[in-house]
């Protein structure tokens, strides 16, 4: 394994989706080469202090505003005619 | 199979309660990904009303080829990426100073949260990437979508994906460097039963060719 194909692995590889073997040609490279092991750990960091994002708790607002604006769009939509086509917009073409 | 499939069915014929229920299990993470797209914008909060109304008129021609969330999760990287085109452009005009995580601005943590203190920072840090390498890391690595289904929402090839996900976070790297989580070393972590590896690279258990860590002892 070079250092290319060590950078092109490590992505994968923290994903759970390398093979048993190549996986383990890459552990070695990562034993042996410094630079490679910091990127893997670059990955495997960045990767695990993203997830634990806390979570931010929503406005206890926001449900009441989403509805309200959901209220308004059901009002405002026309209704379909009876054949069930949507309305047509009354250009003024055709008002002519 | 799809969770949500029973109230999409019926939000798409014309209930407005399922869709209301929708709206209930979707509005924590939805709201998270608007915040976290933008780098914890005032403004969320209504990007996440117009999330949710454009979902609203569009749900009828959901056809279910990806799953709901996925579907909601695009609309939501749209309305951010409109909205932050709109701001971008107002503060060329304002000659107002972008979101600039990289300007080490920290807020004073001694009457927060420190909860608060690191979502911020890390709001913050993915502020200043990208927004193409942006939304990538947060599906991935906030959001913890797989891989294919962001490919879908962002309609790139997976290598694409993979490449720009491992650029994003090299990038981060520095950003986070008093927030990264560490644990301790897993001893080998080869897959014993199937053909693939776990999720964690086995350098961890003696890192960087056997010196210690130059990002610390591990504390626990």
């Amino acid at each position: 394994v070079t250092c290319s194909d060590a950078v092109r692995l490590i992505g994968s590889a923290i994903e759970g989706g390398v093979s048993r073997r190549p996986l383990r040609a890459l552990t070695t490279h990562l034993e042996q080469c410094q630079s490679c092991c910091a990127e893997a750990m670059t990955q495997i960091l960045v990767k695990r202090t993203l997830a634990a994002t806390p979570d931010a708790r929503p406005p206890d607002t926001l449900v009441e505003k989403i509805a309200r604006r959901l209220d308004v769009e059901t009002a405002s939509a026309k209704p379909a005619d009876r054949r069930g086509r949507p309305p047509q917009k009354k250009t003024a073409a055709r008002l002519v | 199979v799809d969770p949500d499939r029973t109230f999409v069915t019926q939000a798409a014929a014309g209930s407005r309660e399922a869709f209301d229920e929708l709206v209930r299990r979707y509005r924590r993470p939805v709201y998270n990904l608007v915040r976290a797209l933008t780098g914890g914008d005032d403004d969320a909060e209504d990007l996440v009303q117009d999330v949710f109304v454009r979902a609203f008129r569009a749900v009828r021609g959901f056809r279910g080829d990806s799953a709901f969330k996925s579907w909601l999760y695009r609309i939501a990287i749209n309305v951010v990426h409109t909205h932050l085109q709109r701001r971008r452009t107002r503060d060329a005009f304002s000659g107002a100073r972008t979101v600039d995580a990289a300007s080490g601005d920290v807020p004073n943590g001694d009457d927060l949260e420190e909860a608060v203190v690191r979502r911020q920072a890390i709001e913050r840090a993915l502020a200043a990437l990208p927004e193409q390498l942006r939304v990538l890391v947060v599906l991935r690595d906030v959001h913890g979508l797989k891989y294919d289904e962001i490919a879908k929402i962002v309609k790139s090839p997976r290598g694409t994906v993979e490449s720009r996900l491992f650029r994003a976070r090299q990038q981060l790297r520095p950003m986070l460097e008093s927030l990264v989580v560490m644990r301790p070393p897993v001893a080998g972590s080869v897959a014993a039963e199937d053909d693939t590896a776990g999720s964690e690279l086995a350098c961890e258990a003696s890192p960087c060719g056997g010196k210690e860590d130059e990002y610390g002892k591990d504390d626990g």
